[in-house]
């Protein structure tokens, strides 16, 4: 074996010692990490139930019926009166009126396979369905609103999914935006012959909001363009102060955050135990909503799905244990967070710092007594720092030109 | 990624020496039946069906169970689990494990859903005992 120089080891090691003074204040995996999680990395996710999700004359009519409020009994409420545009898409209430959840964003829905904070839908449009026949919400019956559809809206609709069924499937009740209407008929199957016609409409409502939804989009924020210049190799970024940067930090090392919150919606869209069982009373998180949503009618397994049903593995394969589950919601996505206060599925946290302090708790609180989250401690000015870098991302939305 | 697979019942290791008189007059009784074969030892064997295993995302696992004659793998029972122990948590999914005839299974479903360390198991009923294969690793 040829003898090895002394010197030619220590000039790497020297090397390797003025390289690392001079580089990143990350490491690789931190920056991949911290890399992973910018907006550019987003990869738009298929909708393989509803094969209208990407086309504009859909999204046009989408938009037509978000902002509606003829799809109302009152004639007064839209999709748009709990999804506020100007706060991306929340109310700023902890609850609904009538309600049990806080009013999440839609923006960026569609990468989630599963909506509601439960997760009982398995696809936006069938997520949109589901206030229209809430009885504290829009209130309408299937019938009501192809009712509504074909006196409003019927050229349109019917230029984008085709021809509206008979008549007499929706003659029995007024559609007039405005005016009270008969007594509910849910799901419309008194109608012989017509529930399947009827639905059909239905899903289309849902399918047409789901692809105006998924028109909207985060706006880049601060972070996203730190993320930039971290993958970039830059050492010199000034787009974070120091106590953003010791709060990002943070976030991606001892406090854990990134291990629900990652990828570019600093979300996984899965469902955990963060401690929230006690208050949450009887809400049983997603162990409630494994059932209905394998049983819904609009699920991707679904007559009124466009997908083949080996497509829906989502569904497939879907943890049905109800131990794991219990209490359990979905992680929430970061993204546009300073203007969709107030956080967690009741809303009980009117701050940011409400939120963090409630994962710094100690490890003999009881967060632990159901909780997938690991005890964390933090000092005061760590707290602080990460509530400073969660404002990093902040932002507004955009919406695709339609 | 094999690893020997042991008995999760250990009480077949303390055979008292009566049985083991009775159980070695059967073995040569069914050795004096059968054509002489190789000895083999019981093994699982899993791995990922693709070379990186991802993060958040549906993919499938293969899992192959030899030493076991072909007859008693069609009644064998496969169950395939994940947890990450420092979470006390397990998968968002229920996999599903196919195909029985050969020893060969492809567990179709599985997904980790956080980064960290995650234990994977494997158990196998075979003839009324149960073995398993743990592997952990880093995400």
């Amino acid at each position: 074996m040829r003898p090895v120089s002394p010197v030619g080891p220590l000039c790497i090691s020297l090397s390797l010692i003025s390289c690392s003074s001079s580089t990143s204040p990350w490491s690789d995996r931190e920056a991949m990490t911290i890399a992973s999680l910018s907006l550019d990395r987003l990869e738009t996710n298929g909708a393989t139930s509803n094969k209208y999700a990407f086309d504009p004359k859909a999204a046009q009519l989408g938009r037509l019926f978000f902002y509606s409020t003829a799809f109302s009994s009152t004639g007064t409420m839209s999709c748009a009166t709990c999804h506020v545009p100007d706060r991306n898409f929340t109310d700023s209430r902890s609850t609904p009126a009538g309600g049990t959840r806080n009013t999440p964003t839609i923006v960026g829905a569609g990468q989630s396979p599963w909506q509601f904070w439960d997760g009982r839908q398995d696809s936006l449009w069938a997520q949109a369905l589901e206030p229209l026949e809430s009885a504290v919400e829009h209130n309408m019956s299937r019938g009501d609103v192809v009712g509504v559809v074909a006196l409003l809206y019927r050229d349109t609709y019917e230029s984008v999914f085709g021809e509206l069924p008979s008549r007499h499937c929706f003659s029995s009740i007024n559609p007039a935006p405005g005016a009270k209407f008969g007594p509910k008929d849910r799901a419309t199957n008194s109608l012989q012959g017509c529930q399947r016609a009827v639905n059909g409409v239905f899903a289309n409502v849902g399918k047409a909001i789901e692809a105006y939804v998924r028109s909207l989009s985060w706006e880049r924020t601060r972070f996203d363009q730190y993320a930039q210049e971290v993958r970039q190799g830059r050492v010199d970024s000034r787009v974070l102060n120091s106590a953003e940067v010791a709060g990002l930090r943070i976030f991606v090392g001892k406090g854990s955050c990134v291990s629900c919150h990652f990828g570019p919606l600093l979300s996984n869209h899965d469902f955990h135990a963060t401690g929230l069982a006690a208050a949450s009373g009887q809400d049983l998180g997603r162990a409630s909503a494994i059932k209905l949503v394998l049983d819904n009618p609009f699920n991707c397994k679904g007559l009124y799905s466009d997908a083949s049903e080996d497509a829906c593995a989502e569904l497939a394969y879907a943890r049905t244990d109800f131990q794991e589950s219990y209490a359990a919601f979905k992680t929430p996505t970061l993204r546009g967070l300073v203007h969709t206060a107030p956080y967690a599925h009741d809303g009980r946290f009117q701050t940011l710092e409400e939120v963090v302090r409630h994962y710094a708790r100690d490890a003999e609180s009881d967060l632990l007594a159901h909780s997938d989250v690991p005890p964390i401690q933090l000092s005061n000015d760590e707290v602080a720092q990460l509530v400073m870098f969660l404002h990093t991302l902040d932002s507004g939305w955009k919406e695709m030109r339609l | 990624m094999s690893l020997r697979s042991r008995p999760r019942d250990m009480s077949v290791y303390r055979i008292c020496p009566m049985r083991m008189a009775l159980l070695s007059l059967v073995f040569i009784q069914v050795s004096a039946c059968r054509p002489a074969e190789k000895a083999q030892s019981f093994s699982i064997h899993a791995e990922p069906s693709v070379n990186t295993i991802p993060l958040n995302q549906l993919h499938d696992w293969i899992v192959n169970v030899s030493g076991v004659p072909d007859v008693a793998l069609r009644e064998a029972e496969i169950q395939f689990d994940a947890r990450m122990p420092e979470h006390g948590h397990g998968m968002s999914t229920s996999p599903i494990v196919q195909g029985k005839d050969q020893g060969s299974y492809l567990v179709r479903g599985v997904r980790f859903n956080m980064p960290g360390k995650w234990v994977v198991t494997v158990s196998a009923t075979v003839e009324g005992r149960s073995y398993h294969f743990d592997k952990s690793f880093e995400l």
